[in-house]
């Protein structure tokens, strides 16, 4: 049996997330075939068993909106992996205005114009995460599997939502998992809480997905499983 | 690489997996003469990876200053030992943390946590999101089992209005059926748990795990006094365990079906009444 | 005049390469950039410089270094300060790893064209195997492999134990021995390679832009000599719509076409005479051993107890320059902060606006068949070129 194909494709983001799936080139060929412009064999027309696209969406690059479209229609499984690409990261921030195409002015997560099956945050993520998660995908459910869909159906995510839905709120019980997630360590712990240094904030949404309360209301708000259904008897 | 274990808080296992549940106690003279409730088995089993080098650190939580707790990354059997008994609170993990782990010398650690932090845990081990994660360093997680922890500074100050016991007082909390037992330097106080509710984390009101389903060892009290309830969750936590017996750390034998029944029904009950808090604040 | 449009692969980011042709030689040539444009200058307005060091290395994930480090330099100047000796030196070796990533990434994608035969899968790994262990160097001296948080205005964030230099400088020496061995067998097994020969014959004789061989010099450029363009503005002919889309710009120094990056530093600042397109990779090559060798010799002179970072930062009006030389070549961030220290106005120039042109100007004569080659040899970096503004003066 031939292996799946694996299309790699970076769609505006800084390559960041690409070239570190590059470093396990070795260990990802062994399950599946890959097809990406670093290897030299990119090639959009075809279909793909799985798509890993980086960087985020130009809502004002009709072509990139064309592709991506396209894209989804001859993928299997689509993934929105790293920051960028899964909830906006630093380019949320982006506000055109620049030469030479100043009428780029809106970023977004791919969420935006495509449905996503899976979305990761990390900027960039461990080359090894891409391994584990095609694992993952291959054998079926799991719990963090489950938490990665549940993001593919959000539009941003950041240190500044973990404030709002969980530290604010009072949800925080302390364990420094997001403080130990955050790329720019924008998270600090002031009286066994963490608190957002909110300029060093890249909205990479790390800290929510690591944060056990957080992901636990996102699977509970986007994705309604058979277990919480179970749980709370029938569907409310 | 990580091979694929299905891991879901599913009522329908309120244990997650596991292989199998022993009563344990430790052998190791040690820890006897310090230990102050529980059995032990945890701090024997963890000096016993240190000292056959299995592990070159375990990262547990030391006694600061009243009930607060510091993460320590201890290296030697003393440094262990001097953590014996319970935090009875979440202690954060740091930066500080990530720095001393990413020291060459340190390839293989074992982490004591609680339920919350096994998760964060397992996933950085699977799904490492940041490439400056410990991944490859988590050899193994263990979690106490935790019914939630306490509003720090509320708790100590009701401890304090209501019971003349400071913070300093007290040797060690640990709950008994449906009394917190407090031992403190002038005697032992047993206070219902409702009564301590309104001093628990709201964070842990939602918190649906009891044993720590993430973890590869779950520990906790058994119902059959002096011991200490082990679920094992893989093959090489078994094997480990095993030979940690062998070679006299502690002993080992299968939890009774009550034993198993007690801590399913506790978990089924922090996991029923973590979804109704859940859908209430939603 | 028939024209071929080269869709560009083993580069990184989204461009094209068109090129007309006459009997099979390239007549003329034009590099055009697809990647959107993000606008990390407009981004960047009105935040505070901790956010800026954050963001703007996020402009690439090949490069991030060297636009931390231009940014800090920039804003350090504007805000009056310089890092410590200690800050100095690491930041530095931050930057000079960097480098080498980035040469190694290049060469990753270069080697299927230089290597015939079955080798190749073998250089792959070795090649992989050694950009592990520069990630690993990196990840030790700036906290992470990409994107490196220890770069800050001031200095470095944390103050580097012995211990960690110490490993640091064990895995620099393994580097050193592992990247030798890897050069030798590699430059042996290139020696075939028709694509070899056809870029030693090919000579690009361009006028050389560098300020300093390992860092970055503001006070060895005139700023004021600089010139960017719009495309179209710099071709100066009616352009059809599929080079008119183009999103990067261009620039000239003294009004003239320049080339920057490895082989640019070399012969400035070392000996090194090539001047054929293979010359360019020697460069490269050569470059990685060098910087290895410097990372070491400055990381041995760390002083332990010493600081390596200023602590104490100004917020205050003032205008700055950070001139670094990248990977690429040399790399310019300005900014004007306002009276509350936020930045008021950005500016970038990236090395690829000034190789662009060349990379264009030398492709002429060249077999059109090849012709992709051209841009691949100059590493033009996309993210970047793509994220800059035109650059005004004053
Ligand atoms: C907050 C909290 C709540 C708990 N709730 C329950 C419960 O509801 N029901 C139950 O059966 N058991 C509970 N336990 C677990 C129980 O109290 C014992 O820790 C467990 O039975 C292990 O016993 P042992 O004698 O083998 O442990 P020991 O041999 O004493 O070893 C315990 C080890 O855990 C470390 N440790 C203690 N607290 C922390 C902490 N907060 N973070 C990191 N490391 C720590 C210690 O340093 C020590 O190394 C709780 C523990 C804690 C900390
Ligand atoms: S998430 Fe980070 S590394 Fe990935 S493309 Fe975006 S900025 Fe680059
Ligand atoms: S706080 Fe840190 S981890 Fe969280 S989104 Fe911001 S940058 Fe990312
Ligand atoms: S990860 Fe969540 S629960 Fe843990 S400290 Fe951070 S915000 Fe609090
Ligand atoms: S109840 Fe849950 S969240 Fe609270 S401390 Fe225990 S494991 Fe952590």
């Amino acid at each position: 049996m031939s292996k799946p194909g694996l299309l790699l494709l970076d769609l505006g983001g800084c390559e960041g997330c690409s070239l570190s799936i590059i470093r396990v080139l070795p260990q990802l060929s062994r399950i599946v075939e890959v097809y990406s412009r670093y290897t030299g064999n990119l090639d959009l027309k075809q279909k793909y068993d799985y798509a890993v696209l980086t960087g985020p969406i130009c809502l004002n690059s009709g072509d990139h909106i064309e592709m991506l479209k396209k894209i989804r229609e001859q993928t299997n499984t689509l993934l929105a992996y790293g920051s960028c690409a899964s909830v906006g990261g630093i380019i949320l921030y982006a506000r055109g205005g620049q030469e030479p195409r100043p009428e780029h002015r809106v970023y977004a997560p791919l969420s935006r114009i495509v449905k996503i099956d899976y979305a990761v945050p990390g900027c960039p993520p461990a080359p090894q995460m891409l391994i584990t998660l095609l694992n993952h995908i291959k054998q079926g459910r799991g719990f963090f599997l489950d938490l990665f869909k549940a993001v593919a159906s959000i539009h941003k995510l950041s240190g500044f939502d973990l404030m709002d839905e969980v530290v604010l709120p009072g949800l925080c019980v302390g364990c420094g998992a997001c403080v130990l997630s955050c790329p720019t360590q924008a998270l600090h712990v002031i009286d066994n809480h963490p608190d957002l240094i909110p300029e060093k904030c890249i909205r990479c949404g790390t800290c929510t997905v690591r944060c056990p309360r957080f992901s636990q209301i996102l699977i509970r708000r986007y994705l309604r499983t058979s277990i919480q259904q179970n749980i709370m008897g029938g569907s409310r | 690489m990580i091979a694929y274990q299905p891991i879901v808080l599913d009522p329908d296992k309120p244990l997650g997996n596991y292989i199998v549940v022993y009563d344990a106690r430790t052998r190791d003279q040690r820890v006897r003469e310090r230990k102050k409730t529980g059995g032990g088995a945890v701090t024997s089993f963890v000096i016993y990876l240190i000292e056959k080098n299995i592990v070159d650190a375990v990262v547990v939580a030391r006694r600061k200053k009243g009930l607060v707790g510091e993460i320590v990354v201890a290296r030697s059997a003393e440094e262990i030992l001097s953590t014996v008994g319970n935090r009875w609170s979440v202690v954060p993990y740091t930066l500080k943390l990530r720095e001393i782990l990413s020291s060459s010398n340190i390839r293989r650690v074992v982490f004591v946590g609680l339920p919350c932090q096994a998760q964060f845990l397992k996933q950085m081990k699977m799904f490492p999101l940041m490439e400056s994660d410990f991944s490859s360093k988590i050899y193994l997680i263990i979690s106490l089992f935790c019914m939630g922890t306490y509003a720090i500074e509320g708790f100590i100050d009701y401890m304090k209005r209501t019971y003349s016991i400071k913070a300093e007082d007290i040797v060690d909390i640990h709950v008994a059926g449906d009394k917190l037992v407090v031992k403190h330097s002038s005697g032992v106080l047993e206070i219902p748990i409702s009564e301590t509710l309104y001093y628990l984390q709201h964070g842990c009101l939602t918190c649906p795990d009891y044993t720590g389903v993430f973890s590869d060892l779950s520990a906790g009290m058994s119902s059959k006094p002096g011991y200490t309830l082990l679920i094992v969750r893989n093959k090489l936590v078994d094997k480990l365990l095993h030979e940690a017996e062998t070679h006299g750390y502690l002993e080992l034998e299968e939890a009774s079906t009550e034993s198993i029944e007690y801590v399913i029904n506790k978990s089924r009950e922090k996991m029923r009444k973590a979804y109704e808090y859940l859908s209430h604040i939603l | 005049m028939g024209f071929k449009i080269f869709d560009l692969q083993r580069i990184g980011g989204e461009a094209v390469f068109l090129v007309y042709g006459e009997n099979g030689f390239v007549k003329k040539a034009y590099f055009v950039s697809r990647a959107p444009v993000r606008g990390f200058e407009r981004i960047v307005r009105g935040k505070n410089p901790v956010f800026v060091i954050n963001a703007v290395m996020r402009i690439c994930g090949i490069c991030h270094s060297a636009h931390g480090i231009a940014s800090a330099e920039a804003i350090e100047d504007a805000m009056g300060i310089s890092p410590p000796v200690n800050g100095r030196l690491v930041r530095e070796s931050i930057g000079l790893v960097n480098r080498i990533q980035s040469h190694l990434i290049h060469l990753f994608m270069l080697i299927p064209d230089i290597v015939i035969g079955d080798s190749k899968t073998k250089f792959f790994i070795e090649n992989i195997r050694l950009l592990d262990l520069i990630n690993k160097l990196l990840a030790k001296l700036g906290g992470s492999p990409t994107h490196p948080p220890f770069i800050v205005v001031g200095g470095i964030a944390r103050s580097l134990s012995e211990e960690v230099v110490g490993e640091a400088i064990d895995i620099s020496q393994k580097i050193l021995e592992h990247y030798r061995e890897f050069k030798k067998s590699l430059l042996e097994e290139t020696r075939d390679s028709d694509k070899v020969s056809l870029l030693m014959d090919k000579r690009a004789n361009n006028k050389l832009l560098a300020t300093h061989p390992y860092y970055g010099d503001r006070y060895n450029i005139g700023l004021d000599k600089i010139h960017v363009l719009r495309y179209e503005d710099y071709r100066k002919e009616n352009l059809p719509d599929e080079i008119k889309k183009t999103t990067s710009l261009i620039a000239l120094y003294n009004g003239e076409i320049v080339e920057c990056g490895p082989r640019a530093r070399l012969a400035l600042f070392h000996d090194f005479s090539g001047n054929s397109l293979w010359d360019i990779q020697l460069a490269r090559l050569l470059e990685i051993e060098i910087s290895i060798r410097r990372v070491i010799d400055l990381l041995k002179r760390i002083e332990y107890g010493e600081p390596f970072s200023t602590g104490v930062l100004t917020y205050r009006a003032g205008r700055g320059v950070g001139v670094y030389e990248a990977p690429r070549g040399t790399l310019i961030h300005r900014v004007v902060l306002d009276t509350n220290g936020r930045v008021k106005e950005y500016r970038i120039i990236v090395p690829t606006m000034f190789n662009i042109p060349v990379m264009e100007s030398v492709a002429e004569k060249f077999p059109v068949k090849y012709s992709d080659l051209i841009p691949r040899i100059y590493d033009p970096c996309i993210p970047c070129s793509t994220h800059i503004v035109k650059f005004r003066l004053n």
